[in-house]
C-alpha cells in the first residue's frame, strides 16, 4: 500500500496558523486551489521548510487534536506531535502533492505512537485483534479497569475527561480507529491507509472499540444526539 | 425473533453494510428492544465523541515546532556535504556493483600472474632468469648450520645436480 495515498475531493479543514516569516508567502504562493499542494522534491532548505510549515499550519488544529486524543494529555500530545512532525518533515519529499496532508501526517503519527508505547514497554502482550473468547471481549475487561478507578475519575475535571479516560483504556490501534472515525470523520478506506491494515480489520476494530466504549460510558449515553 | 444483530450495529451506524444485510438489521431493530437500545447507545456514543471540544493548541507550540524543524533542517544540510554526495553517488548499487566487480577481477588477474611472473623472471633484477633448482642446490650446500656433515654436503654437491656441479 503506497504511503500517503490520501486522494480526496477538497473538504480539508481550513485552519490557518502562521508559521515562519515573510518567506512563507513566497514559498507557498503556488499552493492554492487544490486539496494540499506540496513542494517539488528538488526544493530544499528554507524554501522546503516554509512550504512544510504552511501545510502544517493549515492542519495544525486537527493534527494536534488527533495527537491529544491519542496521547491523552497535553504534555504527551506535544511530545507525540513533535516527534511525528519531525518524521514527516524528514519524509516530506515522499508526500504526494494533491493529497490530504493531515492524513499523511496521521499515518506517521500512528506509527510513531505505537513505537513510543513499545519503547516505553507499555505495549500489551495480548493481541486484542483476536476474536473474543468465552470469557468475553478482553477489551471490556481492560477498559473497565481503567474507567472505574474512582480515584482517577475524581481527578478528572474536564467535561470530556471520562471520555478521554475511556479512550485511554483502549489499546492504541483501537483508540486510533475510533478517533479517526468518530472524531475526525475518516472513512474505513482512509483509516485502513492510515493504519496500514485491511479494511476488514478497521471494521472489526471499530466495532469492538465502540462496544467497549459503549459499556464503559453507558451512564453518559442517552441515545443519539446526532 | 431473529438472532441479535449487535455485531452489525457499528457498520450499520456507518452505512457500511451491504443492502441485503442492512435491510435485515433494520427489520430486526424494529422488533428487538435490546438491539434497538444498543443502537441508540452507539449513536449517542458517536454524538459524544463528535461533540468533544477541541483541545487548545498550547501557546508556543508553533514556535517550538519551528525551532525543532529548523534545527533538523540545518543538521541535515550539514550532513549533505559535497563529499557526501559524491560518496553517495559512488555507493549507489547501480554504480558500485560494476566498479567493485572490475576491481575484484583486476586484483584476481594480478594475484594469479605473480607466481608466473616470478618464475618466468619478469620480476627478477636486470632481466636475469631465476633457476629454482640452482637456488635449492646453493641453499643446501651453503647452509652449514643445518648440514654440518661434510660428507653429506659433498654428496649433495655431486649428486643432486650432476650437470650443474660439472659445469662449475
Amino acid at each position: 500500500m503506497p504511503e500517503g495515498n490520501f486522494h480526496g475531493a477538497g473538504n480539508a479543514p481550513q485552519e490557518e496558523t502562521v508559521f515562519g516569516g515573510p518567506d512563507v508567502a513566497e514559498a507557498v504562493s503556488a499552493l492554492s486551489g487544490i486539496v494540499d499542494a506540496g513542494v517539488p522534491a528538488a526544493e530544499s532548505g528554507a524554501h522546503r521548510l516554509a512550504a512544510f510549515e504552511e501545510l502544517l499550519g493549515r492542519h495544525l488544529r486537527s493534527i494536534y487534536r488527533v495527537a491529544y486524543r491519542l496521547a491523552g494529555n497535553a504534555d504527551d500530545a506535544e511530545d507525540l506531535m513533535q516527534e511525528a512532525v519531525t518524521e514527516a518533515f524528514r519524509a516530506f519529499d515522499r508526500y504526494q502533492p494533491g493529497t490530504y496532508f493531515d492524513r499523511w501526517v496521521y499515518r506517521i503519527m500512528h506509527r510513531t505512537h505505537i513505537d513510543s508505547i513499545r519503547r516505553r514497554g507499555r505495549r500489551p502482550e495480548v493481541s486484542y485483534d483476536a476474536p473474543a473468547g468465552v470469557d468475553g471481549d478482553p477489551l471490556l475487561t481492560r477498559l473497565g479497569d481503567a474507567h472505574t478507578d474512582p480515584q482517577r475519575l475524581t481527578e478528572l475535571q474536564e467535561l470530556d475527561a471520562p471520555i478521554q479516560a475511556a479512550l485511554d483504556g483502549l489499546p492504541p490501534e483501537f483508540r486510533s480507529v475510533v478517533i479517526l472515525a468518530d472524531i475526525e470523520g475518516l472513512s474505513y478506506d482512509e483509516i485502513a491507509v492510515v493504519e496500514a491494515c485491511p479494511v476488514g480489520t478497521v471494521r472489526s476494530r471499530l466495532h469492538r472499540a465502540r462496544e467497549a466504549l459503549r459499556t464503559a460510558l453507558r451512564p453518559y449515553l442517552k441515545g443519539g444526539t446526532r | 425473533m431473529n438472532a441479535h444483530v449487535t455485531d452489525r450495529l457499528s457498520a450499520y451506524l456507518d452505512g457500511a453494510l451491504p443492502a441485503s444485510v442492512l435491510e435485515r438489521v433494520r427489520a430486526h431493530l424494529e422488533q428487538c428492544a435490546t438491539c434497538a437500545r444498543a443502537y441508540e447507545e452507539l449513536r449517542g456514543l458517536r454524538g459524544l465523541l463528535r461533540a468533544l471540544p477541541d483541545p487548545a493548541v498550547p501557546a508556543g507550540l508553533v514556535d517550538r515546532i519551528h525551532w525543532h524543524l529548523a534545527r533538523d533542517a540545518s543538521v541535515s544540510a550539514s550532513r549533505r556535504s559535497p563529499w557526501r554526495s559524491v560518496w553517495a553517488a559512488w555507493t549507489q548499487p547501480s554504480v558500485a556493483r560494476p566498479v567493485w566487480f572490475a576491481l575484484a577481477a583486476a586484483t584476481l588477474v594480478v594475484i594469479m600472474s605473480l607466481p608466473m611472473g616470478w618464475v618466468s623472471g619478469v620480476f627478477a633484477p636486470h632481466g636475469a632468469s631465476f633457476d629454482p633448482d640452482a637456488y635449492v642446490h646453493d641453499y643446501l650446500l651453503l647452509s652449514s648450520d643445518r648440514l654440518t656433515d661434510d660428507v653429506t654436503r659433498t654428496v649433495i654437491a655431486h649428486t643432486a645436480l650432476p650437470e650443474f656441479t660439472a659445469a662449475r
